[in-house]
């Protein structure tokens, strides 16, 4: 009889049946059972041992290559369109499904000049996207001086000097993509003005556009999870047609937003922007942002001090001024970390008017939930009309009603 | 309380309670199809040290409520919660560990296999490619161009912040 695999080599790659034919378990379950307790960044470090390993693994690359994950320093000096790694990811990314883009090193920009022969608008200070963005590359300042920019980063971002743009080669290699995740760590404390970031937004939203899965219809996002360090950045992801000058106009198109069921946002207060005005602008672009999602979002996550639905009517200084949100599909609301009078709440959910359980009839729950672990749900559920009761012949009217978890009102 | 006897594959005779041994499928099946048997049981795959210690491992856990069929849940796929005593039993040299793992899967003992395999998990989490060769001993064998290959598709999903990489100016488009 030949000797028993002893080392994890042989054990891992063993092909041997099993002697007696009543036991089901086969070695080859041995190396599964091994590898199922295995996370993928230890698989991953795992196929990196040897060939025989590496080659035992192929099996296991959709579960490490599920998530695929890039860093996007805008400060760094490497460009991006080296061959070898875009040749890489487009061995890998036919497995992956969600993708998590971490912009670093965020900070602010001073144009030089964005309309020749208006000197007026050449301040760091302006909060709208730039006409022109896609012309001659190389026109950035920076406010600090001795902070570097990477020569030839956004030359690789651009696709009009470059038109196999970085973001475009990635979601070319991602043909099932489903999640899209987007975060901002800034450098730099700022209040107002454009960013790197925003710089990087609209390249990287453009680019999705053009990519050859979206163009085709073959890739449309169903998760969107924003993190991000301030709440314009939001502008540049998507246009807001009929909403002045506050979406991107080189977003015209929507195709790969058409179907985002999940929302997730992480967003600063709107505080941060310095003066009540700006705020109500932030507060402007966070509402219409969500509000583009109507047809399709089923489920919306909040987290931060602003850009929740429910701030923009319960703050004096908004509400009113804005269309009453209404998200055809939406079943499931998440706040977290929300500051909220707890009476005024109650009157927002279920207010005849403007209550968001009349305006949403789809939504089954808001729940509030807190770092600490603090949460509280609220459930709606429908009654029917209680003149019906006593008139069975009446036309069938349902009222929605409120539930506070644990303690029905 | 009943007793049967089972030969290991070195010809030794170990005397076991019939509860204990039936930890096993396999034997609880074969006897299930023969009945009552006063001869030694062959494990011919299963020498008299590893068979041991099986043995020491079904008595243990002789009350435990008998294994459930194959579940992919993730509570199955944690590999932490080892409890304190099957941890200080996992306490062996690797040779005996995979001992333990191949008895466990031909013995068909689904929870002492899931004890061995989450103890190997454990031996490999956490480690760079180069401690895992060194805790298993293995040679790595790719060339400089193989290993820099799959470093960079790993480089994909990494969450940290890659190295700085160097730019090759034949690489640039």
């Amino acid at each position: 009889m030949a000797e028993p695999p002893t080392t994890l080599e042989d054990i891992m790659a063993s092909q041997t049946p099993n002697i007696d034919s009543r036991n089901p378990i086969s070695p080859r379950r041995i190396r599964r059972n091994i590898l199922s307790f295995l996370n993928p960044k230890s698989l991953r470090s795992l196929r990196r041992v040897n060939r025989r390993m590496d080659s035992i693994l192929a099996a296991d690359r959709p579960r490490m290559f599920n998530e695929i994950r890039f860093h996007l320093d805008l400060r760094a000096r490497t460009p991006l369109n080296r061959l070898v790694y875009i040749d890489a990811l487009g061995r890998i990314g036919h497995h992956a499904h969600r993708l998590v883009i971490t912009f670093h090193n965020v900070g602010p920009i001073e144009f030089g000049c964005l309309h020749p022969g208006d000197p007026t608008r050449k301040s760091s200070l302006n909060p709208l996207p730039a006409q022109g963005h896609f012309g001659p590359s190389g026109s950035y300042r920076l406010v600090d001086p001795d902070i570097p920019v990477m020569p030839g980063l956004f030359e690789d971002l651009n696709l009009e000097s470059n038109p196999e743009g970085f973001f475009k080669k990635v979601f070319d290699r991602l043909p099932t993509l489903q999640a899209l995740s987007i975060r901002g760590n800034p450098s730099t404390e700022y209040l107002w003005g454009r960013t790197l970031l925003d710089e990087a937004l609209v390249y990287l939203r453009c680019q999705l556009e053009e990519s050859q899965h979206v163009l085709s219809g073959f890739v449309v996002l169903k998760t969107l999870d924003l993190q991000l360090p301030t709440p314009l950045a939001l502008w540049h992801l998507r246009s807001f047609p009929g909403y002045g000058d506050g979406g991107n106009p080189l977003l015209g198109r929507e195709g790969a937003w058409s179907n985002v069921r999940n929302l997730s946002l992480t967003l600063p207060p709107a505080i941060i922007a310095g003066s009540p005005e700006r705020e109500l602008v932030m507060s402007k672009g966070i509402h219409g942002f969500i509000a583009g999602f109507s047809l399709t979002l089923s489920k919306l996550s909040i987290a931060g001090g602003t850009g929740n639905p429910l701030t923009y009517d319960l703050d004096p200084r908004i509400g009113g001024t804005l269309e009453p949100m209404r998200l055809r599909q939406m079943r499931e609301l998440r706040l977290k970390n929300m500051k909220i009078d707890w009476g005024d709440l109650e009157r927002f959910l279920t207010d005849p008017m403007r209550g968001y359980s009349v305006l949403n009839l789809e939504l089954w729950g808001v729940e509030f939930f807190r770092s600490s672990g603090w949460r509280r749900l609220y459930m709606f559920f429908e009654l029917e009309h209680p003149e019906r009761m006593s008139r069975p012949d009446m036309p069938l009217q349902l009222t929605r009603k409120l539930q506070l978890l644990g303690r029905p009102l | 309380m009943s007793e049967i006897k089972l030969l290991s594959s070195d010809q030794a005779t170990i005397t076991v309670e019939k509860s204990v041994a039936e930890r096993s499928i396999l034997i609880k099946n074969m006897l299930e199809d023969v009945g009552e048997v006063t001869e030694a049981i062959p494990i011919p795959n299963v020498n008299e040290n590893v068979l041991k210690k099986v043995i020491e491992w079904c008595e243990h856990h002789k009350g435990d409520p008998p294994a459930q069929a194959d579940d992919d849940s993730d509570s199955r796929k944690k590999s932490s919660d080892i409890d304190e005593w099957d941890q200080k039993f996992m306490q062996v040299d690797q040779e005996m560990l995979f001992e333990i793992i191949l008895a466990a899967n031909y013995l068909d003992i689904k929870p002492l296999l899931d004890v061995g395999c989450k103890t190997v998990a454990n031996m490999i989490k956490g480690k760079s490619p180069e401690e895992i060769r060194k805790t298993f001993n293995i040679q790595n064998d790719f060339t400089p161009d193989e290993e820099e290959q799959i470093r960079r598709e790993n480089e994909w999903a990494e969450e940290s912040v890659p190295r700085s990489q160097p730019l090759d100016i034949d690489e640039a488009c």
